[in-house]
């Protein structure tokens, strides 16, 4: 009996540690770009602006006061974005994310995936996974270009002050079109 | 008692930044520099205020730089690895990572969002080496990054006054 208890423990921790850091590794990873962005930053980020004259600048401290982690990955590694694409369906799997849409455009794919929030404009999570850029708009960092973006991110997000985050915090551009269904 | 177990746990918890920064000072793989803030040379009877206020709450910079040597391969893993274990230590929190081949950045804090005592910057160059940077402070406020901004524009240091504390580094 005690072994029984003790196994569904250990499976219980284990279950609960993959779910949060099935995308942790690639932290560490060499061939892939990663930046981690914590809510102790993002609740700094939101009192470095004294004063919001500005609708993007307000709406930037409101969302960043309501975000609780933000991951970026990056790779141009074909066997790293194969893996990461399996990571994506495997936490899909897992999590209660669902797919809000997806944009396919020749080589370029972007989906969204969300765990819905208090009403129709918040997410509690957000998931873009952005495949093939490199063979469409030849973006270049450092002379590499990029083939796969992982975004993640987690809090209490209003969709609409989505942009303003883009803008001051220079995320990639396909993250606006989340918004898109929305206002077509 | 609770004391005698805190200063135990305490004792345990293996190196800080702090025993970090002093033992590596003696190591002449190591660059070590502390600036206090009079180096910024600013005239803080003309400052308003807040500017004063903000300035106030800096107190030093301490630097340390390792520069790998040609013998030494992979004895920069092993020290980045060291600082990286501490600033994991739960005392820091971390604002933010950034990896990207093998450039490495790690920036954390200790203290409360309102009354920071340290900065923790972390930077691994390529191959060549790390910086790693503490700036400390009493009480600094992300309500002062404005003002404090607005006062070392009136700085009257100049590269020189760096270049003198900087000892040779060969660069």
């Amino acid at each position: 009996m005690k072994k029984i208890v003790l196994t569904a423990l250990l499976l219980a921790t284990v279950s609960v540690g993959f779910s949060q850091s099935v995308f942790d590794k690639y932290e560490n990873e060499k061939s892939v770009s990663a930046m981690v962005i914590s809510k102790s930053m993002f609740s700094l980020l939101a009192k470095f602006e004294v004063v919001a004259e500005d609708k993007e600048t307000k709406d930037f401290i409101d969302i960043a006061k309501s975000i609780t982690s933000l991951k970026v990955f990056t790779t141009t590694d074909k066997q790293v974005a194969a893996a990461m694409s399996n990571d994506v369906a495997s936490y899909l799997k897992s999590s209660r994310l669902s797919e809000l849409m997806r944009f396919t455009d020749e080589n370029t794919q972007i989906k969204f995936y969300v765990q819905e929030g208090k009403d129709d404009d918040h997410v509690k999570e957000l998931l873009m996974f952005v495949s093939g850029i490199s063979e469409l708009e030849k973006i270049d960092i450092n002379g590499k270009q990029i083939e796969t973006v992982l975004l993640s991110l987690s809090g209490d997000i209003d969709l609409n002050k989505i942009n303003a985050l883009i803008t001051k915090m220079n995320l990639p551009q396909e993250l606006n079109k989340v918004n898109q269904k929305q206002q077509s | 008692m609770v004391f005698l177990v805190l200063s135990m746990v305490a004792c345990n918890s293996g190196p800080t930044l702090q025993s970090y920064f002093v033992e590596k000072s003696e190591d002449p793989n190591f660059i070590s520099l502390t600036l206090p803030s009079s180096i910024l040379n600013i005239a803080v009877d003309s400052l308003q205020a807040d500017q004063q206020e903000a300035l106030a709450t800096l107190k030093k910079l301490n630097v340390l730089i390792y520069r790998k040597s040609v013998n030494e391969l992979a004895q920069l893993d092993v020290e980045s690895d060291v600082v990286l274990k501490i600033l994991s230590n739960s005392a820091y929190t971390e604002l933010m990572k950034l990896n990207a081949e093998d450039y490495k950045g790690v920036v954390s804090y200790l203290g409360t969002e309102d009354a920071i005592k340290e900065v923790v910057i972390y930077a691994k160059g390529g191959q060549e080496g790390f910086v790693l940077v503490r700036v400390i402070g009493d009480g600094m406020n992300p309500k002062y990054l404005k003002p404090f901004i607005e006062a070392l524009q009136t700085s009257k240091a100049s590269a020189e006054d760096f270049k003198n504390l900087l000892p040779d580094l060969g660069i």
